[in-house]
């Protein structure tokens, strides 16, 4: 099965998020701080990760840089929930070396259509 | 005296007594309030975002009846702002379903500013564009917190018709609406309401002509460009003619380039030059390269700077300008320097065009060239 | 002779009775007024969300002044917090103060810096001799100045004025540990109005005991040293609820120089910082209120309660003590520099409430209660102690201070509710009874000191304070 990391502080994303993917049929692991998203990702490896970029200890982009550093994660799909407008830090993301991003509000279906997109690519 | 002192203590050690119980039991409450609705809330928070997702109706029917409306309501409100399209439109069906929204909007008219601030985000976070009128009542408040919440939800709404509102309220005495609060709900509104913004720069308040001025930069209208250049030259209020030069800089039409020139003369007060030059920068026009190039004999630093600067990001003319000056004896040059240094650290490119940099060399570029390949 | 003594005591007893009672319903008055703001709290959502302010065009770009001198054990920890922030734009200047460590080094390895060629524009004065500039390269806004010391905070800060290019400039020391929103929230007020907010300050709170990773806070907690927790009680009420309370009666006097954000034209207008004043945080707002008030232009400065900047507190008492010296000191050479806005009714509520409170409390307050101290012991020397005014003496001066204490306790947990866990509530409210049996007394002699300072004028400079550095957690969990 496909496993897929969701991080973000927010617990209704959290539950709209887990809520699609697990209908799709995805493994969910949820977490709700940049701390967690870190050592959750290197027990658990998944296959794709989705990030806030606001989040509490680390954001999104300091983890995406952090994961980026490890051999295992350089491939992995990784995708940033940004709030809406914030270009600056989609450009400061896709430096850090994240692979998409979503604006909220953002549309369920669509990140599910994305996730599968990314899953395909890789 | 005893009297007062055993009174005074026991009384006072009372106090003490009580507030800390107090706390004590405030801590009780919301520990046991927390635990008894976290189980509660994660049901009624799958319940929505069930609704929300799914295409059919929620599994447990039953449940969503029972439900508390305000604990309801509260979850959905928040989950309502986090989804957009299709989703969003099934959850307002269902708060319309219950009678929320009604009742939201007949509490925008009942006495009390914390009910109608919330009753105010209510209906903007669902985007009721029914609640339009209501909301816009609620402008003219005497509470300032309800003034914002009802602006911040007509921005949500983002109905283009209730510009005019929005903008008559900024200069209302007494009742202000906070700038900085009318623009981001005229942001939210966007360039639908172009038309609009673009008649409230006639306006006759001068904060309303500023923010409509803002506004147009932002989104870009590039129709507005001949009115911007208008009141960049003619009105009265230099905050309203600032407010131009910026956002013909971020327009970036090449028609106001000669009027921003002008904008950089000598007997314009100091903050429209700076602005007018940096619009100019933003421009990219090599026209203005002499132009700002004049401005390196002044003796302000902070136009001076602001020329430097400008011109270091103008193409190869507006660096070949400040070479030259850098290699003069111009007291001036440390500017030019500055400028030239600080943009090649930042792009850690230098410009190919650019001859080889003796005039830099009492600065110590070994060290640069060093730092930046290892870079 | 017995009985004219007797009389004195009698007329002392009565004065510094009715002193501590007016006193602590000062207090209680200024708890009320801030326990209204807090009410806006109860609210679901702040009407003005960070995430409009986050995508507003017109939040104004800050420049970040950090003076620096011998911080090598945070400083990078620190700039890379503070570069992190959540904030649209905003420049990060380090000043390095002529530090004797490996401050500069340890920046410029991490950031890579590189050397400019620099011109100072003398907007305000400044008296050490700017050395060099550098900055960083890429998209990390920063730049590092190096100049002489002179031993002066405030001569730092001011060259650092003279480099910012952005409209905001916030002062941050260089230990303080900001939240991630810290900017964003403290700059609010300017984006609601940017015409007449002129400074804001956050509420700081001790960052001892709690954990901190990477200059975040990532645990709120309290330490083990009984000191810094009574600190932590003495932070709550007068930091806190003082500022809040005063900033709802339009009477804030201090901005604390851990953490605050001022419009760089009111700064500059007012000639800076104050290299001689040794409260120069204080006597910043002060002379802002004057310029404002006889150029009458209206004016606001804000607090904002929000606990979103901790920072290190002394835990032993001799640092505690030359800390606190100089705050009274400060206080008290602020209050003699502006003594034309004393009862000047031009300066409404800073002038007619606030400066004669810090007079007659702040300054005044410790006086009295030394020589209530005094004059017990006198009296108890004599055998004239009349016990029933004895106890009604101390119930003013303690039973309503711990009262107080408890109050201020009482509203952190209605509000922000940041000490979650029992024991925590347990050791604060030991913490404010305790703090009335010797550390008050204690702290009344130094402030005492510091006042006794002021009006000798002594030598002046950089407070030293041995930091800990917070990359492991100060306390084990």
């Amino acid at each position: 099965m496909t496993k897929i990391l969701i991080a973000d502080d927010d617990p209704d994303i959290l539950e709209l998020v887990n809520y699609k993917l697990v209908q799709t049929g995805y493994d969910i692991t949820a977490v709700t701080n940049g701390a967690d998203a870190i050592s959750r990702a290197k027990e658990t490896l998944p296959d794709l990760i989705i990030l806030d970029v606001m989040m509490p200890f680390y954001s999104g982009i300091e983890v995406t840089l952090e994961l980026r550093k490890i051999p295992e994660f350089v491939s992995i799909p990784i995708i940033l929930l940004t709030a809406k407008s914030m270009e600056l830090d989609t450009e400061k993301g896709f430096a850090a070396g994240a692979s998409d991003y979503m604006t909220k509000p953002f549309s369920p279906r669509e990140l599910a259509t994305r996730v599968q997109a990314a899953l395909s690519r890789n | 005296m005893k009297v007062a002192l055993i009174l005074s203590v026991t009384l006072l050690s009372l106090a003490i007594i009580i507030f800390t119980f107090l706390t004590i039991i405030l801590r009780f409450w919301r520990l046991n309030r927390s635990k008894r609705y976290a189980l509660y809330r994660a049901k009624v928070r799958k319940l929505i975002v069930e609704l929300t997702v799914d295409e059919q109706e929620p599994s447990d029917k039953n449940f969503t009846r029972k439900l508390k409306l305000g604990q309801l309501e509260e979850l959905s409100e928040s989950i309502a702002t986090k989804v957009k399209g299709e989703s969003k439109d099934r959850l307002v069906s269902f708060l319309e379903s219950k009678g929320s929204v009604t009742k939201a909007i007949r509490r925008t008219r009942r006495i009390g500013s914390i009910g109608k601030c919330n009753a105010a985000s209510f209906l903007g976070n669902l985007s009721i564009a029914r609640a339009r009128p209501a909301l816009e009542a609620l402008l003219g408040s005497r509470n300032r917190e309800v003034r914002i919440s009802a602006a911040r939800a007509l921005g949500q709404l983002g109905q283009p018709g209730s510009i005019p509102a929005l903008l008559d309220s900024l200069d209302k005495t007494g009742k202000q609406l906070p700038f900085g609060a009318c623009i981001v709900a005229l942001l939210d509104i966007g360039p639908k309401g172009e038309e609009y913004i673009l008649a409230g720069l006639e306006g006759a308040g001068e904060r309303q002509r500023a923010a409509c001025a803002e506004i147009l930069g932002i989104i870009n209208s590039i129709r507005s460009t001949q009115a911007l250049i208008d009141h960049f030259q003619n009105d009265l209020s230099i905050d309203v003619r600032i407010r131009c030069a910026r956002a013909l800089g971020r327009i970036g039409s090449p028609r106001a380039v000669s009027q921003l020139i002008r904008g950089l003369e000598d007997d314009n007060p100091l903050p429209l030059r700076l602005v007018s030059c940096r619009s100019l920068g933003q421009l990219g026009d090599p026209e203005a390269v002499p132009a700002i190039a004049n401005l390196l004999i002044s003796d302000n630093h902070q136009l001076l700077n602001t020329a430097a600067q400008t011109l270091s990001q103008l193409s190869s003319e507006g660096f070949k300008s400040l070479t030259s000056l850098a290699a003069s004896h111009s007291p001036n040059r440390e500017y030019a320097l500055e400028a030239l240094a600080r943009k090649s650290v930042k792009s850690a490119v230098i410009e190919p065009q650019l001859e080889p940099l003796e005039v830099l060399f009492d600065y110590q570029w070994d060290k640069f060239w060093q730092t930046y390949f290892e870079f | 002779m017995g009985q004219i003594l007797a009389n004195i005591f009698r007329v002392l007893n009565w004065l510094g009775l009715t002193y501590f009672l007016a006193l602590n319903t000062i207090y209680l008055i200024l708890i009320i007024a801030a326990s209204l703001n807090i009410g806006q709290y109860f609210r679901k959502r702040p009407y003005l969300g960070l995430e409009e302010a986050l995508k507003s065009p017109v939040t104004m770009p800050v420049s970040i002044l950090v003076p620096a001198h011998n911080e090598e054990a945070v400083i990078v920890e620190s700039a890379r917090a503070i570069l992190a922030l959540r904030y649209p734009q905003f420049e990060l200047i380090i000043v390095d103060d002529g530090s004797s460590d490996n401050t500069f080094s340890l920046l410029q390895e991490e950031f890579q810096l590189v050397e400019i060629p620099f011109h100072i524009e003398q907007l305000v004065p400044t008296r050490g001799l700017t050395k060099s500039v550098y900055i960083a390269p890429g998209l990390i806004d920063l730049t590092v100045m190096r100049k002489e010391s002179v031993g002066q905070k405030t001569d730092a800060l001011n060259a650092a004025i003279n480099i910012a290019k952005y409209p905001l400039l916030a002062m941050v020391d260089a230990d303080a540990v900001l939240d991630q929103d810290a900017l964003l929230m403290v700059t609010l007020p300017f984006i609601d109005d940017p015409i007449s907010v002129m400074a804001t300050g956050g509420a700081i709170r001790p960052s001892n005991g709690c954990n901190v990773v990477r200059g975040r806070m990532t645990e709120v907690g309290m330490p083990k040293s009984w000191l810094a927790k009574i600190q932590i009680v003495e932070y709550l009420r007068a930091f806190l609820l003082g500022r809040t309370g005063w900033s709802r009666l339009h009477g804030l006097l201090i901005i604390s120089g851990a953490f605050g954000v001022f419009k760089k034209e009111g700064v500059i207008a007012i000639g800076g910082y104050n290299h001689d004043s040794i409260g120069e945080d204080a006597d910043l707002v002060a002379r802002l209120h004057r310029y404002y008030t006889n150029a009458r232009k209206p004016y606001q400065i804000v607090f904002v309660s929000e606990p979103i900047c901790w920072t290190e507190v002394p835990e032993d008492t001799a640092t505690l003590r030359k800390q606190r010296q100089r705050w009274s000191r400060g206080l008290a050479e602020v209050i003699w520099t502006n003594k034309r806005m004393i009862f000047n009714p031009r300066y409404k509520s800073v002038g007619l409430l606030a400066i004669p409170y810090f007079i007659f409390f702040e300054i005044l307050g410790p006086f009295v209660e030394i020589g209530g101290i005094l004059i017990l012991a006198i009296a108890l020397i004599f055998h004239m102690v009349n016990f029933d005014f004895a106890g009604l003496f101390l119930a003013a001066a303690l039973l309503y201070g711990i009262l107080l204490s408890i109050l201020s306790l009482l509203v952190e947990e209605l509000s922000y509710h940041k000490y979650d866990k029992w024991r925590y509530l347990r050791d604060a409210v030991l913490a404010s009874i305790l703090e009335n049996f010797g550390f008050r007394q204690l702290h009344a002699a130094w402030r005492i000191e510091g006042t006794w300072q002021a009006l000798r004028k002594k030598n002046r400079s950089w407070g030293t304070m041995v930091r800990k550095g917070y990359t492991q957690p100060s306390t084990s969990p």
